[in-house]
């Protein structure tokens, strides 16, 4: 009887045991973190080792991305500057055209899609017309024309252009009449007279369409094709002058221009040239 | 290059569509009853010659029912005049022709590319004689290519 009694409050007694251990190393095996344990200087390193390495991988992180942006850094503003000449005075002069504009031109490649241009130029006129009675004189005169071209092709970065444009044109030259000849049936004269020489100034503006294209490295041709409204031009009593340098005869408001020319481009642009 | 030049050639073509406008510059005279000054009268027999012309032309000839006179100015010259002689029965005397005398400014003036240069005139004064016709009146001193009434001569006309 004894003896039971003891066998049972042994087994009560290892079984209390028992559960009083068990959590107590279920706690030790399970809780790797012995920050608790840790003094608060170690602490405090660990930290900071721990921040330290964070930094690091964000400046890392930050020279990647400034590494690979150096293939698609922003475009800059100012791409290049293209020279040009007007060859189609010279040649419609070989064709007979007594008149003409011989002018240079500089465009300002912004963003390759605004072309701000500088035209500069002199024109003269020394036109006898067939079956007519007089020679209409104008002394070469400076002409000058500002404006500003869009590129419709600036999306592709090609050096080959399709343009729409504005300009503004104004000149002061000088003009005569010369060798006037004036029949009269009935009185049976025939004179030969000349008008005196009479300064003007004119003014005007132009829309311009323009095909560019590259033929050689750096090297284009071109033309345009201009429609021109006369703002201005000064009278005289002799009548208004046939050719206004720059704007071409004063009765005719279409025209066009041939060009060659250069462009300097600025800057590495390398990666953005396209040939046509 | 075969684009420029088809377009320097066509360039070069453009402006001779031709001119359709006068080429000279003549005054014009029209005839009015001056009892009904507003009423324009055709005037019959009658010759019109200009004073120093070469061959001794006639502008007009025995002509009959004449509205309108145009009366070319002498280009070379400052002065122009001009005889109307009457070549009815009863006026056919020379005491009854009239002279016109016209004093003007003249300077060539350009009308455009096609048309070239004509001259223009600016009347200055009008002289005429009172033999047949009753008086002159200058209603446009600027003499130009264009159609316009440059003088009126008035006729006493019978009612």
């Amino acid at each position: 009887m004894w003896l039971n009694r003891i066998k049972i409050l042994a087994i009560i007694c290892l079984t209390l045991l028992s559960c009083a251990y068990i959590p107590v190393a279920a706690q030790r095996v399970v809780t790797p973190v012995e920050s608790n344990d840790l003094p608060l200087e170690v602490l405090k390193k660990e930290n900071d080792k721990a921040r330290k390495a964070q930094n690091d991988s964000t400046a890392a992180a930050r020279a990647d991305s400034i590494r690979n942006n150096k293939d698609t850094e922003p475009q800059p503003m100012f791409e290049g500057i293209l020279f040009s000449a007007d060859i189609s005075s010279p040649i419609m002069n070989i064709f007979g055209v007594q008149y003409g504009n011989y002018e240079v031109a500089m465009e300002f490649d912004l963003l390759h899609r605004f072309f701000p241009v500088v035209e500069l130029g002199i024109g003269q006129a020394n036109y006898t017309p067939e079956a007519n009675n007089y020679t209409f004189l104008c002394n070469p005169s400076f002409y000058g024309r500002v404006g500003l071209n869009y590129n419709f092709l600036y999306k592709n970065r090609s050096n080959s252009f399709i343009t729409v444009g504005v300009r503004y044109g104004l000149t002061g030259f000088s003009y005569s009449w010369q060798n006037i000849s004036l029949t009269d049936p009935y009185w049976g004269t025939e004179l030969i007279t000349n008008t005196p020489r009479q300064d003007a100034f004119a003014h005007w503006a132009e829309i311009v369409v323009g095909l560019r294209v590259q033929v050689y490295r750096n090297f284009y041709m071109g033309f345009t094709g201009r429609y021109r409204i006369l703002i201005g031009c000064d009278s005289s009593d002799y009548g208004d002058p046939y050719f206004i340098p720059g704007f071409g005869p004063k009765g005719s408001g279409f025209g066009f221009t041939y060009v060659v020319g250069y462009n300097l481009p600025f800057g590495n642009k390398k990666k953005e040239i396209k040939t046509p | 290059m075969p684009l420029v030049v088809a377009i320097a050639m066509l360039l070069s073509g453009c402006g001779s569509s031709g001119c359709l406008e006068n080429r000279t510059s003549i005054p014009q005279a029209v005839f009015y009853a001056y009892n009904h000054p507003s009423q324009k009268v055709s005037v019959d027999s009658i010759s019109v010659y200009g004073v120093g012309q070469w061959n001794d032309s006639l502008l007009l000839d025995c002509a009959k029912k004449v509205t309108t006179l145009d009366l070319p100015f002498r280009n070379n010259a400052d002065t122009t005049q001009y005889v109307i002689r009457y070549d009815a029965r009863a006026l056919a005397s020379a005491q009854y022709n009239d002279t016109l005398t016209f004093i003007y400014r003249r300077h060539p003036y350009f009308i455009s590319g096609d048309c070239g240069v004509v001259f223009n005139y600016y009347i200055d004064a009008v002289d005429y004689t009172r033999n047949v016709l009753d008086s002159v009146a200058l209603v446009n001193k600027e003499v130009n290519n264009k159609e316009q009434e440059t003088l009126r001569i008035y006729y006493y006309v019978a009612e």
